[in-house]
């Protein structure tokens, strides 16, 4: 049992942490500040949605092993998304009612400078054989957070949070609470934890009433809300020298207001599109027939999350970890996340990163509605028959992989620069939703794959 | 997933069952940084939202700072 | 050290400062504190001294009445301890580990042969190797809260029970107390500052060599300890035994530095390095280099 001697092993760490385990700490405190500072440069391939994302962070860690901690993110994000109309072998006119009001009150007032500015956003094309895009898409979001870490008596410890999120048609409010417990000399860690999320959305063209034509401009409203509650329970076991695990279980409940106010879907007859029966012929333009997306007031979710991380000679380590997911939309997802964290010498570190992502889709999801099955028309008067129904690929069925290298260099006692790169690729995993040979639906893609890459830099320091 | 619940219990006795009681000399390795669970706070909530924003499924670690628009 | 008669507890009223004193663990202990409320002083220092005392009555091996004795007279059979006796354990076995055998709280029988009183009677080796089947941690059972010590052997925290009650009372005055402080027990000895005037604590170590100037340290937080055999040791043939003896042989460390100061975030860290250091015989300087800690050694 007694080791061989070692030429002059390092203890000062061994010694800090036994040291704090006979006067009752959990771990050796270190009181000082913490900033680390990150952007993100995010874009999508075929001219979708580009963002960039600075964010700050500062901790103060106290004595007692206390902390406090608050964060600053400004995302400002462009581009263009799927409106969630189907790619058909016509090209597609894409009207918007306040878009219309508006230019045509410019044009009354004679105002160049307002109609130069809604013209577009008036109505936009898409080519024949095209993935209908609404590219007018630009939003500023600032997000605020702080957390409070505070130790009890007894192995308990207590951490508190709000966050509070603002974007120019969505505002979001929230609060969370854990406490997590110490058993097993510090190698056992159980842990519970609730958040509460209220979201208020106000989209600039109002909350338009779901399963209605597009150029109807039937309004449910100009704001609404939705609520969310996730509970979440841990447990994180030291399992050998080299090995430490998690496991977490979470339920979340969403109650609300679900739908995206920007997406619709294609409504066809026999694979043809129809035009829409309320086309008020603006400047004589065929504008088909798309009703606005509805989704479940009520969405309940579970996870799995399982994590490992382990120690790989002295300074190396590898990290695994595997999510599932389930709601009761139908969707079942798996997460795999596998990085490795190679030291260089002690002077950098790089870790490379793969992740295998795959969900199932909702069980409204669709790429687009048949007429006489879906939907019935009788003259103007437009009826859905099915209550929900969405085309919004993130509730599609699809696999992802992501491909990942970071690179870390700490300097100066304390300070690590980081710069990260990740390529994000989807692959459609959806039943084709056949329509008649020769219709303008016949043959076309249904689902828009996603690629985007990003670039993270990071910068931290402390003191 | 019928076998969940089994698969869930397994892994709940395995995480308590901790393999060995960790001597306090021995947790040296995991008090390094690059072994924390989440060793780059900023990075992990910078994919989580990109992943939550382009995907159905969020969370697993714990709770995101902020709902968003996106999803 | 003081070795002259001290009573129980005394507080004294400085310029800026109030100084309370009392005998525990052997030694003259004394706690500073920056301020003038002797009101405030007194409860401070009662509080100190109670706990000061806990501990040396918990761990104490001269008592009869205490979990230490239990163990010591448990014929080998297990004793459950209480959580802080079973900290105490568990310290105890990282150390052992972490010195690679050479700080082992089951060597304490070996002053049945050894006596350092500063004559020259130096133990038989036939005497010390009579006791080194009675030393070894490897042959005690601990499974925390249980302990199962073999007939014979006996555990000793002496090695540790100081610096951890100078960093008990600390931790306890800071909890009721925002002030500059110093805990001092007999050399080891724990501080937090800057003092009111904005200056560390002066702290003045005691040289083993006569003639040598008391070297003052600067302290602003932290702690302090110091290893040496200044009075305790045998001198036989020109050759001078260290009372720092070597659990493995049974014999003293050879080499070993006349005394080692360490200064660390905690008492028992500063504590814990010296011992290790002056184990290490005369590799002492080189082992603390290699612990990046700031230490004087005196040859």
């Amino acid at each position: 049992m007694m080791k061989t001697m070692s030429n002059k092993p390092y203890i000062s760490a061994s010694l800090a942490l036994a040291t704090s385990a006979l006067l009752g700490h959990s771990a050796a405190a270190e009181e000082g500040w913490q900033v680390d500072s990150g952007l993100l440069i995010y874009n999508e391939a075929d001219g979708r949605v580009q963002a960039v994302e600075p964010v700050i962070a500062v901790t103060r860690n106290f004595e007692d092993e206390s902390s406090i901690s608050t964060r600053l993110t400004l995302d400002t994000l462009s581009g263009a998304s799927p409106n969630g109309a189907a790619v058909a072998a016509v090209p597609q006119t894409f009207t918007s009612a306040s878009g219309i009001a508006r230019l045509e009150q410019a044009e009354d007032d004679d105002d160049d400078h307002e109609i130069e500015e809604y013209g577009d956003r008036a109505y936009y094309v898409t080519p024949a054989g095209d993935t209908p895009y609404d590219e007018n898409f630009e939003d500023n979001r600032t997000t605020a957070s702080v957390s409070w870490l505070r130790p009890l008596n007894n192995g308990f410890k207590l951490n508190l949070g709000g966050a509070y999120s603002t974007e120019g048609d969505f505002t979001s409010l929230s609060v969370n609470a854990a406490i997590s417990k110490d058993l097993a000399q510090n190698n056992t860690t159980l842990s519970l934890g609730m958040n509460l999320e209220f979201d208020e959305i106000a989209p600039d063209t109002g909350i338009p009433e779901p399963m209605t034509s597009i150029i109807a401009a039937e309004s449910a409203g100009s704001t609404d809300t939705k609520q969310v509650t996730d509970v979440v329970f841990g447990i994180t076991q030291v399992m050998t020298r080299r090995w430490v695990s998690q496991l977490n279980f979470s339920v979340s409940q969403s109650t609300g207001h679900h739908d995206d106010p920007y997406k619709f879907l294609t409504v066809a007859d026999q694979g043809n599109l129809i035009e829409d029966p309320n086309d008020n012929g603006l400047t004589g333009v065929t504008t088909y027939l798309y009703l606005y997306e509805h989704r479940p007031e009520e969405r309940q979710k579970m996870s799995i999350y399982w994590q490992n991380k382990v120690a790989i000679y002295a300074n190396d380590a590898i990290d695994i970890s595997y999510r599932y997911m389930t709601d009761d939309w139908g969707i079942d997802s798996n997460t795999l996340d596998l990085t490795y964290h190679l030291n260089v010498r002690g002077l950098f570190y790089l870790e490379p990163h793969y992740r295998f992502y795959e969900q199932s889709a909702a069980d409204f999801y669709t790429p687009y509605l048949e007429l006489g099955t879906d939907v019935v028309t009788a003259g103007t008067s437009i009826t859905s028959l099915t209550e929900f129904a969405s085309a919004d690929p993130r509730l599609g069925a699809f696999s992802a992989d992501t491909y990942g290298l970071k690179i870390g260099v700490p300097f100066m006692d304390h300070h690590e620069v980081s710069l990260s790169y990740e390529t994000y690729s989807q692959t459609d995993k959806n039943e084709y939703k056949s329509a008649p040979a020769g219709s303008d639906l016949d043959g076309q893609d249904q689902f828009a794959e996603l690629s985007a890459n990003w670039l993270q830099l990071g910068y931290s320091v402390r003191w | 997933m019928k076998f969940a619940p089994f698969i869930i219990a397994t892994l709940v006795a395995l995480m308590l069952s901790g393999c060995a009681n960790v001597k306090p000399w021995h947790r040296d390795l995991l008090a390094k940084d690059h072994m924390a669970l989440d060793s780059d706070p900023l990075q992990s909530a910078f994919n989580d939202h990109i992943y939550f924003s382009k995907e159905a499924s969020s969370g697993g670690r714990g709770f995101g700072g902020g709902g968003c628009g996106c999803n | 050290m003081v070795t002259t008669m001290t009573p129980e507890f005394q507080l004294t009223l400085h310029a800026n400062h109030c100084r309370i004193t009392f005998p525990a663990m052997a030694s003259l202990c004394e706690v500073l504190l920056d301020t003038t409320d002797t009101q405030l002083a007194l409860t401070l220092g009662e509080l100190a001294r109670d706990e000061a005392q806990r501990i040396e009555q918990k761990f104490s091996r001269y008592r009869d009445d205490n979990a230490v004795w239990a163990i010591n007279h448990s014929h080998g059979k297990p004793v459950t301890v209480d959580e802080e006796t079973a900290a105490m354990m568990g310290f105890a076995e990282t150390l052992w580990h972490l010195s690679e055998g050479r700080f082992d709280v089951t060597s304490g029988v070996l002053r049945r042969a050894w006596r350092f009183d500063g004559s020259d009677n130096v133990p038989d080796e036939r005497d010390i190797r009579a006791l080194l089947p009675l030393i070894g941690w490897q042959q005690v059972i601990w499974q925390s809260p249980q302990v199962t010590l073999p007939e014979g052997m006996e555990i000793d925290f002496g090695g540790i029970g100081k610096e951890y009650a100078v960093d008990k009372v600390f931790e306890q005055l800071r909890q009721r107390w925002n002030g500059a402080l110093l805990v001092n027990f007999g050399g080891d000895l724990r501080a937090h500052g800057p003092r009111g005037d904005g200056q560390p604590w002066q702290v003045g170590v005691e040289q083993v060599i006569a003639d040598q100037p008391t070297k003052v340290i600067s302290l602003t937080e932290g702690g302090l300890a110091t290893s040496g055999d200044a009075r305790r040791f045998l001198l036989k043939d020109g050759v001078r035994y260290s009372h720092i003896l070597d659990p493995r042989s049974g014999w003293p460390v050879a080499d070993a530095p006349r005394s080692v100061t360490t200064i660390a975030p905690t008492c028992l860290q500063a504590g814990m390095l010296s011992s290790l250091a002056m184990l290490m015989g005369s590799d002492a300087e080189a082992y603390l280099d290699h612990q990046k800690v700031r230490y004087w050694s005196l040859r």
